[in-house]
């Protein structure tokens, strides 16, 4: 999993989908794409690390099999959910000037979010339902399975840490989509949400322009934050090897229909 | 539409120093925002499990105190 990269990659994918707002002929939400980009996570993070309601301490068995496979949530992680989740939000809205501009916006989210897990251990099922195989291409551990403070010293110790680092100085270089000019131009012209906002909740544009560098803001500070935390606080040392840190714990997953047997990569998880 | 074809309002910046003085402005109190949320973040991990306290700290920082202290000021 990656964690401030679902943040911030949305920016640099609003600055390079200008062509294909041309070829469509309208915008496309940027806060559909960062909704998108947290869509599969939202709706399967809290049961991956567990949580707390009243006296009951809720927790799944298998985190990442619950996570990424099938049986399980898995699902959330393929391309088809990205279409569904943008098929079923155009037909419920479709009367709205802006369903197709939020529909695009989501499809593009998702697909961003679930593209980026595939260079954990784990991986995502891709293909999902013609294929439950798990395309990972193993660059750092998948964690989740020990714990949100774990797993974040594991990413963060990982080359996980250099991948949210690569978005992060791609916004840098992009650095105009966080500009005002900007968002006015691109963001809060084509997207109704901003003026939602302005209208009715009678937020000024300076509020708007701070909600819209937000996420930028959450991605880098965490980024910093985690980081500090990680290796000055608690003096933990970088494992910049694939498939790395090397004493994540391994985890199993059931290949179904196979009698869960091991995954034909030949990996040890 | 690009903002290169918008007219220029009166109240641009005139020369790059300027420019430079404005983005510097601009960029200030996400400085100082960045800055809270890193310490409370190393402080206190949970504050950073969660995107919604982040946000809060930045609008509060960048918008709301800035606004309080200029409406205060034109008293």
């Amino acid at each position: 999993m990656s964690w401030a990269t679902h943040d911030v990659e949305p920016y640099v994918i609003r600055r390079h989908i200008e062509r294909l707002e041309r070829k469509l002929g309208f915008r496309i939400s940027f806060m559909a794409i960062l909704l998108g980009s947290w869509w599969p996570d939202m709706m399967t993070k809290w049961l991956v690390y567990g949580i707390t309601v009243g006296p009951w301490d809720v927790k799944i068995d298998n985190p990442p099999q619950f996570h990424r496979s099938w049986p399980g949530v898995g699902f959330t992680h393929s391309l088809m959910y990205g279409v569904v989740v943008a098929g079923l939000f155009y037909v419920v809205f479709r009367k709205k000037s802006w369903a197709k501009v939020w529909a695009v916006g989501l499809l593009i989210g998702v697909w961003a979010h679930v593209l980026s897990d595939t260079l954990d251990t784990n991986g995502v099922m891709l293909f999902f339902p013609f294929s439950l195989d798990r395309v990972h291409l193993d660059v750092w551990a998948y964690a989740g399975q020990t714990g949100r403070y774990q797993d974040g010293t594991a990413y963060f110790s990982s080359f996980g840490f250099v991948w949210d680092g690569f978005w992060i100085v791609m916004v840098l270089l992009n650095w105009k989509v966080l500009k005002l000019e900007y968002f006015r131009a691109y963001v809060s012209s084509a997207d109704p949400f901003w003026g939602f906002l302005h209208r009715r909740l009678h937020m000024p544009e300076q509020a708007l322009i701070v909600l819209y560098r937000g996420a930028f803001f959450y991605g880098v500070c965490r980024w910093c934050a985690w980081l500090i935390w990680v290796h000055v606080t608690h003096s933990n040392s970088f494992d910049l090897t694939l498939g790395g840190p090397s004493w994540v714990p391994p985890f199993e997953t059931l290949l179904p229909f196979m009698g869960g047997a091991a995954c034909p990569c030949g990996m040890p998880h | 539409m690009t903002h290169d074809s918008e007219p220029v309002p009166p109240d641009a910046p005139r020369s790059f120093r300027e420019a430079a003085l404005a983005n510097l402005k601009t960029l200030f109190p996400y400085l100082v925002a960045g800055a809270l949320f890193i310490l409370f973040g190393v402080i206190e991990p949970k504050f950073m499990l969660n995107w919604s306290p982040g946000l809060v700290l930045l609008l509060l920082v960048v918008w709301v105190v800035p606004a309080l202290w200029r409406r205060w000021r034109r008293r």
